[in-house]
């Protein structure tokens, strides 16, 4: 009986053992690649190195960041390139979705599918460079369309106020196949019993979409919207390709803001103060969707 | 005409819309990377060229090393995929089916990088790398993309669908623990190991801020770096711009027409995160 009890010990110390040895190669990375450069950009957002020496400045490098109006701008125009690509991405996802569910033709809806999901096999790079052709102001197919109709050249990228929405367009072509792959998932689980059921008590098909399907569907959307709010708060390379932030500022966002104040002004304790604050925000935003999808309501 | 018939109108004009929209950018792409660059600025528009030449492409190949640069991306890609597939799914597999002291802090750590925008970690990461004289190398490119922490959760997943009779049946049959792992456990996660895979070789196909970041000589350039290079050198002539995006989006569009069905899996599957 104590040899067993014994043998069992050791059996459960070896256990132990070995799963700590298969999680040890993860965990060291992330401790290596991962934490210890994110504590050290923490550190070094209270820091000031000069001539080598690096010393504790307090708030100071935070005030400075803070005190600059371009950072700001920066701010508000990733606010407003969200606050358009987003929503939209995710309507239109939706509508991708429910087409892919409820067409008739099955080649249809595999044509949609194919033709949502490829572009997000092309790059943001590709796709910028593919959208800057078409929006170019003077020869791009968008101008000359718009000229065949009757309606006055636009701006488009080179405009101050038609920039932001139109880098919105790539980020909204590029993510609409993602969310709408995810929502079709969830479509798919909603058991056509309820609608069967809607039907024989007299609702539209318009009802049926606003009282069962978009509830049911609800966990998924939170997921897909926040998805994408990360996503455009994110936005980095449709800007540094297309217009790097022109013309004058109006397309710059946190992220070009960061790139730059790093790479460019080589202000890395600065840099680390907007990368602390960029983490902040998307903290935010993640605990949002963790309280939304905890408490979502079941049905 | 019966209402029945109104709606089916709607949903297939709504559906050429939305296809149109999709597929449009590319089809402009490829008509554009056929012209020359007199007539992409011709009086009016063509639609389709005037004769589907290669010139450009050839051209595009003369200009830069683009082939070298879709290598580059395809090594750091497999590279990364297969490595991140080994550690997430040995992780996965610690995390799911053993008990030892500090595992959810463990967990909690490398998950709470789902958040930390990588951006946030880029400077010191950046200076540590050059410090260690890897600026350049395959190694520096590769090194923040060969683990993903979105793998580890979803090997976590797919290791909690294996029955823990399995791997018991195994140990008593006398199999170690790392053979038991890799003929028992792992080749019955494949779907959790295809999605990983899928997912993360699109992901580092597609990095383009590290890699910029990381590079300046063009021998080692990736290829979304690489093909930026078009833009600022020829900005107008975007029949070569063109070619040289349509050479970047080809290995990935055919990975696309092979693995069609796997990828539509793998991108449901990647929506179980959160």
């Amino acid at each position: 009986m104590r040899q067993k009890k014994e043998a069992y010990r050791k059996y459960s110390r070896h256990k132990a053992k070995a799963g700590f040895l298969f999680v040890l190669p993860a965990v060291l990375y992330f401790l290596i690649v991962y934490t210890y450069p994110f504590l050290e950009t923490i550190k070094m957002s209270f820091f000031k190195t000069k001539d080598g020496v690096s010393s504790f400045v307090g708030l100071k490098n935070y005030t400075s960041v803070f005190a600059d109006r371009l950072f700001w701008q920066s701010g508000i125009q990733t606010l407003k390139m969200t606050a358009i690509a987003a929503p939209i991405t995710v309507i239109l996802a939706i509508l991708v979705a429910v087409l892919m569910d409820r067409l008739p033709s099955r080649k249809m809806r595999s044509v949609l599918q194919v033709s949502s999901l490829l572009p997000m096999t092309v790059s943001l790079i590709a796709a910028s460079l593919i959208f800057s052709w078409i929006f170019d102001p003077s020869y791009g197919i968008a101008n000359r369309a718009f000229g065949a109709i009757g309606i006055a050249k636009q701006g488009f990228l080179t405009s101050k106020i038609q920039v932001i929405p139109t880098l919105s367009v790539i980020t909204i072509w590029i993510r609409v196949g993602f969310g709408a792959t995810i929502l079709l998932a969830g479509l798919q689980s909603i058991p056509s019993t309820y609608y069967e059921a809607a039907k024989i008590d007299g609702a539209t098909p318009a009802k049926a979409f606003f009282k069962i399907t978009l509830p049911l569907l609800n966990s998924q959307i939170v997921l897909v919207t926040i998805t994408e709010i990360i996503f455009s708060t994110k936005t980095f390379e449709q800007v540094y390709i297309t217009t790097s932030g022109g013309p004058v500022n109006c397309s710059r966002t946190l992220l070009i803001h960061l790139y730059e104040t790093a790479f460019k002004f080589n202000k890395y304790e600065e840099a680390s103060v907007i990368a602390v604050f960029l983490f902040v925000i998307l903290l935010v935003v993640s605990a949002v969707q963790w309280v939304v999808l905890r408490n979502k309501v079941e049905y | 005409m019966s209402k029945k018939m109104r709606n089916k109108i709607l949903m297939y004009t709504i559906t050429i819309l939305l296809v149109l929209f999709f597929l449009f950018p590319l089809f402009w792409m490829l008509l554009t990377s056929c012209k020359s660059a007199e007539e992409i600025l011709r009086i009016p528009p063509t639609i389709l060229p005037d004769r589907f030449g290669v010139d450009n492409y050839k051209e595009v190949m003369t200009r830069q090393p683009i082939f070298r640069f879709i290598a580059n991306s395809l090594l750091i890609s497999f590279v990364s995929a297969a490595f991140s597939v080994l550690i997430t799914a040995m992780a996965g597999y610690g995390f799911s089916k053993f008990q030892f002291p500090g595992k959810e802090i463990m967990f909690f750590l490398i998950l709470s990088f789902l958040i930390v925008p990588f951006q946030s970690i880029v400077v010191p990461l950046y200076k540590w790398v050059t410090k260690f004289g890897l600026t350049d190398t395959y190694t520096g490119i590769v090194l923040p993309l060969l683990v993903s922490a979105f793998g580890v959760f979803l090997m976590r997943q797919g290791m909690d669908t294996i029955p823990d009779d399995l791997i018991e049946a195994a140990r008593i049959d006398g199999s170690g623990e790392l053979k038991t792992f890799l003929l028992i456990v792992f080749p019955n996660v494949k779907a959790f190991v295809a999605t990983q895979v899928i997912i993360k070789f699109l992901w580092s196909w597609n990095e383009f801020y590290w890699p910029m970041v990381i590079t300046n000589k063009p021998e080692m350039k990736v290829i979304t770096v690489g093909i930026q290079a078009f833009t600022s050198m020829y900005y107008t002539e975007y029949n070569l711009v063109m070619a040289a995006a349509v050479l970047s989006i080809l290995p990935m569009a055919i990975m696309f027409a092979v693995f069609q069905k796997g990828i539509v899996k793998a991108v449901a599957m990647s929506g179980v995160k959160g």
